[in-house]
């Protein structure tokens, strides 16, 4: 069993607006090892992005992270870290890359500077020799020519070469967790396949662990080793990558597997999707978030949220068909289509 | 449903839920069109409407208030000169013993209806000019935006001075010297949001369908600029006033006996000294005018475009 | 690059031909005699040595093409009608420098308070301090700078002797004028600063650069403040050809020999030289301005350069 080096427990994030108290992020909890990637999946809205900002704590008025919320790194809590004690961990320890890179990235500064910033901050490296070593960071994302890419900016680069850039600039210190929120939703199909093979080297060679924040189960597929299913804000399943597509138990994630296109379907077949909006977060239900949505809802769900019923070690649900009291459903031939 | 009923059946939280209604929006908040939303946030924000009602109270006044004193706003009287305010004058009178307060109103009605017109024309000239550049683009909008930059070169005041020099001094020159380059800002403004608008996949989807340059201009163009056409309108109304009240300011406002808060405003300015309440009440009418005007657009901006408010 | 700015520059040029050609014609479209009030006054002989001397007694055309060689040969503006003898020049010599200091004394009070506001605003957005600056920046727009002067005058000539009514000379002539100047300014300035910042801090490269462990030091003034400095540039440098215009009012109420002072009274006379010679002037300094800016732009936005080369 490998060391758990990030621990989320109760994870809560309000943003207060003038509409409402918006609750994006309610009770999630989840763990990560070292050397593994984690997805986390789920829709926009769900609360994933958030949740992945708020390792962190990279959330901003007006948002809070709610008093209870525990987030301990190598056993530190960070929760209770002020601003000045989280810049130490932030870019050295834990480093995130962004969704576009094109607004991710400074347009004002070079992008060696760029990726030299972090070098100075942690490393205190003069400026010469920080640029110099972004250079071969530069190098190691495999951007070609990294000596003459460093000296310019970010809109002369295309969208792959910047994301690349964001890599390396995240990267540069080494450090042990790196958070990417939807790293290839910006990029072409093509370009996305290179990102993704890109993080699995550079998590390979730098021992680096992955939060993989995605809506794309094929990215899911091609890099995690968990996956964690996000859903108005709590995480409603979660297990080992081929427990949740083979053995999948929310009716969520059913859902979610179902809506991927698939070569072998019958031509005939309408493309799967999931019916409804997403919850209103500002006044969440009070039972299941999925209730509205679900084809299998169950009285209870409309009042209660259910706890998580362990499946296996390691894999576990949040849904009240898995109660003994339920009636059995098999959906399992759905999958196979 | 009722606790007894759940009593009865025993297992009746685990049966499947014979509501079969899915995907229920029912209990989300009722979802509203977009002017509804707007006007429900407009109403939430207490100072804006505040500024509404401060308005029309003001638009009252300028219409019935010279009525409600029993003086006329050109009535001279040689023993009433330059008195203070009093029972008989409520705001004192001028240099020629005119009633002040009748006169407040009616210049008032003047730079109102000169902001509000002025407005009304500076936009909607602002957008026929934006609005056929943008769309048209090419070589129509390079030389539509030429045009523009080089009257945009010479400074608005210079050139409304120039303008009313060369018209007949009334309110309607006015309003023409006052707009003439006041509708440049918005024409930039209409452009550019028209040429964002149609890169979108909406409009390039219906123009691929083979709609009319007229039908989208009028399904989704329109529709797009209408809250920022709103907002402008608001906004301006107190930089025309403003502007009026320059001219007057510098003699080529409105002539005597006729008046506005402008006129009003230099008139008390140059007795300062000796009468200084000739000028605080135009000058608290016109600076009160244009905050509420101000403040209303700012909530109209806030509650029409829920993207800008911060 | 040096194409890019040929091109502009020949626009420029272009636009203040434009403007020349404009101002001139449309003086001269004004009903009545050139000479103005004059008219009455003067006997037949000496009205038609006027005609002569300005080279009235000619068609418009002609005129306007001994006035172009005249302004682009030897940068000569005219002579007053009015005044006889008062060449443009001398006018706009005299009174641009004042017209000046008024400007750019009140725009360093707009443009350091009402930044600092503005960012103050934007960190405290929704609080009660935000509220407050953006009111009184509201307030301030609102009021027209004739009412500031007006209200300055009164407390600090009048009731309190601190500052001189009205005149030139000293650096407290200077003092109300520019302070009524400014304030009109600070508002403005605020409520641009205000959503600017908001919107660079919102910026996706903001939160980067904090995740990299930047300080808020670092943030603000090396990340904020450098993105939220291009389109405060955009609207300052416009904005100091209009100090000219901007003051007109100020130097009439307090009494400045200053650009604005002659340009009133020009109108005033009707004195139609002096009226397009400023006009002229002004506008010229402005397109020049605007010339200025595209400079400027490159030097401070990388992604200009890109597209202007």
């Amino acid at each position: 069993m490998m060391e758990k080096i990030l621990e989320v427990k109760d994870l809560n994030v309000s943003f207060n607006t003038y509409a409402g108290e918006v609750q994006a992020v309610r009770g999630v909890s989840f763990d990560l090892k070292q050397k593994e990637c984690l997805a986390i999946v789920g829709e926009s809205g769900s609360g994933k992005s958030v949740t992945a900002k708020a390792i962190i704590k990279l959330i901003h008025d007006p948002g809070v992270i709610k008093k209870g919320s525990s987030i301990k790194y190598l056993g530190e809590e960070l929760a209770n870290k002020n601003f000045d004690q989280m810049r130490k961990i932030r870019g050295s320890e834990i480093s995130m890359i962004f969704q576009d890179a094109l607004t991710s990235l400074n347009p004002t500064k070079k992008v060696g500077h760029q990726v030299a910033q972090s070098l100075i901050i942690h490393q205190k490296m003069g400026k010469r020799e920080a640029f110099d070593k972004a250079v071969e960071m530069l190098r190691f994302v495999k951007i070609p020519n990294p000596e003459r890419r460093a000296n310019q900016y970010p809109h002369e680069f295309s969208g792959g070469m910047r994301q690349r850039a964001m890599i390396a600039m995240a990267l540069v210190n080494k450090p042990n967790i790196l958070i990417a929120d939807e790293p290839t939703t910006a990029l072409d199909v093509t370009i996305q396949a290179q990102i993704i093979d890109l993080l699995k080297d550079m998590q390979e060679e730098l021992n680096t662990a992955i939060v993989m924040i995605t809506h794309d189960l094929g990215v899911v597929a091609g890099s995690a080793d968990r996956i964690a299913v996000m859903y108005g804000g709590m995480i409603v399943e979660q297990g080992p990558k081929k427990e949740i597509f083979y053995r999948p138990k929310h009716p969520y994630t059913w859902a979610l597997l179902n809506s991927v296109p698939r070569l072998n379907t019958k031509s005939k077949e309408t493309l799967y999707s999931i019916k409804g909006t997403p919850p209103d977060l500002i006044q969440p239900p009070l039972g299941c978030p999925f209730a509205p949505r679900c084809e299998f809802r169950l009285n209870i769900c409309n009042e209660k949220m259910p706890t998580a019923y362990p499946i296996i070690e390691g894999h576990d649900a949040k849904c009240w068909l898995l109660d003994e009291r339920a009636p059995k459903v098999k959906v399992f031939e759905r999958l196979e289509v | 449903m009722s606790t007894v009923e759940k009593n009865t059946s025993k297992n009746f939280d685990f049966e499947f839920d014979s509501n079969k209604s899915l995907y229920a929006d029912g209990i989300v908040r009722p979802s509203l069109n977009y002017w509804q939303d707007a006007f429900r946030r407009l109403k939430k924000n207490k100072v804006a409407i505040g500024a509404g009602i401060i308005l029309i109270f003001i638009i009252f006044m300028t219409i019935f208030g010279p009525s409600i004193s029993g003086h006329s706003f050109t009535q001279m009287n040689r023993q009433m000169v330059n008195k203070p305010p009093s029972a008989e004058h409520w705001f004192g009178t001028d240099r020629m013993g005119r009633d002040l307060f009748t006169r407040a109103w009616v210049g008032g009605r003047v730079s109102i209806i000169i902001g509000v017109v002025g407005a009304i024309v500076n936009v909607v000239l602002g957008l026929i000019y934006g609005g056929v550049s943008g769309f048209f683009g090419g070589r129509v909008d390079t030389i539509m935006m030429r045009c523009i930059e080089i009257l945009g070169s010479i400074p608005k005041m210079i050139l409304i001075i120039l303008i009313s020099l060369i018209l007949k001094p009334g309110i309607p020159s006015l309003i023409v010297a006052l707009t003439i380059a006041g509708w440049i800002g918005t024409a930039r403004m209409v452009r550019g949001q028209v040429l964002q608008l149609k890169e979108m996949d909406f409009v390039t989807a219906s123009r691929a369908l083979g709609a009319s340059p007229f039908s989208i201009i009028k399904e989704h163009l329109v529709p797009n600029v209408m809250s920022t056409i709103i907002v402008l309108t608001t906004i301006q109304v107190p930089s025309l006033m403003f502007a009026e009240a320059f001219l007057s300011f510098i003699g080529l406002g409105v002539s005597s006996p006729n008046t506005s808060w402008g006129a009003m405003c230099a008139e008390g300015q140059q007795v300062i000294l000796f009468y200084p309440y000739q000028l605080i009440f135009p000058t608290i009418l016109i600076s009160l005018t244009m905050l509420c005007f101000n403040l209303l657009g700012d909530g109209l901006r806030d509650a029409l475009d829920p993207k800008l408010r911060r | 690059m040096a194409k890019y700015f040929l091109k502009r520059l020949i626009y420029a040029f272009f636009t203040v031909f434009i403007v020349i050609t404009i101002t001139f014609f449309l003086m001269h479209a004004i009903p009545g005699d050139p000479l103005g009030e004059l008219v009455g006054r003067l006997p037949q002989s000496v009205q038609e040595s006027y005609y002569a001397k300005y080279g009235l007694d000619k068609p418009v055309y002609q005129q306007y093409f001994i006035y172009i060689q005249n302004l682009f040969l030897r940068g000569d503006f005219g002579e007053s009608i009015v005044y006889p003898g008062r060449s443009v020049n001398s006018i706009i010599a005299r009174g641009a420098p004042i017209s000046a200091r008024i400007g750019i004394q009140g725009l360093a009070i707009g443009i350091s308070l009402g930044i600092t506001l503005g960012i103050i605003a934007a960190y405290k957005r929704g609080k009660w301090m935000d509220y407050f600056v953006m009111f009184v920046a509201l307030f301030s727009i609102s009021i027209p700078s004739f009412v500031f002067a007006a209200v300055l005058q009164y407390f600090l000539t009048v009731r309190y002797q601190i500052f001189p009514v009205t005149g030139w000379g000293t650096f407290a002539h200077t003092v109300l004028p520019a302070m009524a100047f400014g304030l009109r300014n600070i508002g403005v300035k605020a409520r641009f600063m205000r959503s600017t910042w908001l919107d660079v801090m919102g910026q996706d490269y903001v939160l980067a650069a904090e995740a990299t462990g930047m300080s808020k030091f670092d943030v603000t003034f090396k990340v904020i403040l450098r993105n939220a400095l291009t389109p405060l540039v955009t609207i300052i440098i416009p904005e100091l050809a209009f100090i000219f215009v901007g003051t007109f009012v100020l130097e009439t109420i307090f009494s400045i020999p200053g650009l604005g002072t002659y340009f009133i009274a020009a109108v005033s006379a009707r004195d139609y030289p002096m009226i397009i010679g400023q006009t002229i002037f002004i506008s010229t300094l402005y397109v020049t301005s605007m010339l200025v800016l595209d400079f400027v732009y490159v030097l401070i936005d990388p992604r200009v350069r890109l597209i202007k080369k």
